[in-house]
């Protein structure tokens, strides 16, 4: 997205230009609100239009002046947005999000769909025997990091990092495939 | 995406997330990252299914194990397997004499090894223990780090009440995890060393989820868990701690291995953990 387009459009009280390049940033700002802080589908919607709709007024006042403050700003409005609709649901949320250091993605913590499983197993079933290995022993041992992967297949650490984005883009397009049927 | 559109940083910064080892604010920029090279979140989505693919696998896994041995334990107690209890007396008389003649005519006296799977971990405090990590650049030590040491030395020097008393203040006055898993695994071995196996287990488990990337010590908490269980004769928790640390297997692998195998044995389990 070119930020000086958005502001500009905005500027200009261009107001469905501007909507229209912040719909852009729907699906990233729901892809956060379900993988980091675990939303629903419905919930997670709602946020992040409350949080366009608060970052279309702060570009407006001239209080977010850059691409990154502006990601940043959203960021913040999201999990904002989804705390309080927790609180005023008094649902509480394990762990403190604002202040929780070493998180993971709270959605590893809900269960695998039985739809998601199957087209994963059937995508990793697919791979060439190497990659499955590889991808198996990396999985398998999720203590485990890079340098060890590396020196179990005999291979440099760049190398081993470079497989498994191979591998991760594979099941991916597979998944994608799979997915459209 | 090809190769030459990569982001290293990214990949990297992904593996650390999933991992639980990045600051709310490592978080954020990693987001931010994410935002301006949207086709990683795909990444990152495939990345989380493939975990929770092989934590549900893993957890299927142990449940059929343990589901087996319960099978194996009712069908012999409610002795589905056995022909008659006439039958089964009959038996066990004839391989009793058998097994007294053949000791009497080899002079074979020593105790069957599968028996009763023992305990094989003998704590050497000076390697056991979790100790400060010593950087050489650094000038300063922090204030828990210095503890740590000073625990480590009042252990070493046989003032084990000293040594605990240390570990308990650092864990009300220390919130960083990997740090107080480190206490708990200290406060674990000690333990183990006096013969306190319940405490000892009590704290070697609150260690582990917090030793991430420590696994030398992890691979210990596991191995002194199998072995306080091995003492309180509950094999079936045992084997399951051993086969954990057998996972890492990078210090004691060929003596996890035995027990592995004995344990499989005592046990009836007929797969054995590669």
């Amino acid at each position: 997205m070119e930020y000086s387009e958005l502001v500009d459009a905005i500027k200009q009280n261009d107001r469905s230009k501007a909507d229209k390049l912040l719909r852009r940033l729907m699906p990233r700002l729901l892809a956060f609100l379900r993988i980091h802080l675990n939303a629903n589908q419905q919930d997670a919607e709602d946020c992040a239009q409350q949080a366009l709709l608060t970052s279309l007024e702060a570009i407006r006042d001239e209080k977010i002046r850059n691409k990154d403050r502006l990601f940043s700003f959203l960021l913040t409005c999201c999990k904002n947005n989804y705390l309080n609709m927790m609180n005023r649901r008094n649902v509480h949320i394990h762990g403190d999000i604002s202040h929780n250091n070493n998180s993971k993605p709270r959605q590893l913590s809900s269960l695998m769909n039985k739809e998601r499983r199957t087209l994963l197993e059937h995508c990793l079933e697919q791979l060439s025997r190497g990659y499955k290995t590889f991808i198996d022993y990396w999985f398998k041992y999720p203590d485990s990091d890079a340098r060890a992967a590396a020196s179990h297949f005999n291979i440099s650490v760049n190398n081993a990092w470079t497989r498994k984005h191979r591998v991760i883009n594979k099941l991916n397009d597979c998944y994608k495939k799979k997915s459209e049927y | 995406m090809d190769n030459e559109s990569r982001d290293i940083n990214i990949e990297q910064g992904i593996d650390a997330y999933i991992k639980g080892d990045l600051s709310e604010n490592e978080i954020n920029e990693l987001w931010i990252q994410l935002f301006k090279r949207p086709e990683y979140i795909n990444q990152l989505e495939t990345e989380i299914d493939l975990v929770r693919l092989y934590r549900a696998r893993e957890e299927e896994y142990e449940n059929n194990e343990s589901s087996n041995f319960r099978e194996q334990f009712q069908e012999l107690k409610s002795g589905k397997e056995m022909v008659s209890w006439k039958w089964f007396m009959a038996m066990a008389a004839i391989a009793i004499i058998l097994f007294v003649s053949i000791r009497l005519l080899t002079g074979n006296h020593k105790k069957s090894k599968w028996k009763q799977v023992k305990a094989s971990a003998h704590v050497t405090l000076s390697k056991d223990l979790a100790s400060a990590q010593v950087i050489r650049s650094a000038e300063t030590i922090s204030s828990a780090d210095s503890l740590l040491n000073i625990g480590f030395k009042a252990a070493l020097g046989g003032n084990s009440s000293k040594a605990m008393k240390i570990y308990r203040s650092m864990l009300n006055n220390f919130s960083e995890p990997q740090l107080r898993a480190k206490v708990h695994f200290n406060m674990g071995i000690l333990q183990y060393k006096a013969g306190k196996y319940d405490d000892c287990i009590d704290n070697f488990k609150k260690a582990v989820p917090n030793l991430k990337h420590v696994n030398l010590i992890k691979e210990r908490a596991y191995w002194y868990i199998g072995n306080a269980y091995l003492k309180q004769q509950e094999p079936v928790r045992a084997r399951l701690a051993i086969y954990r640390a057998h996972k890492i297997g990078k210090i004691y692998a060929k003596e996890e291995s035995i027990l592995l195998k004995q344990l499989n044995h005592q046990l009836g389990i007929k797969k054995p953990d590669n």
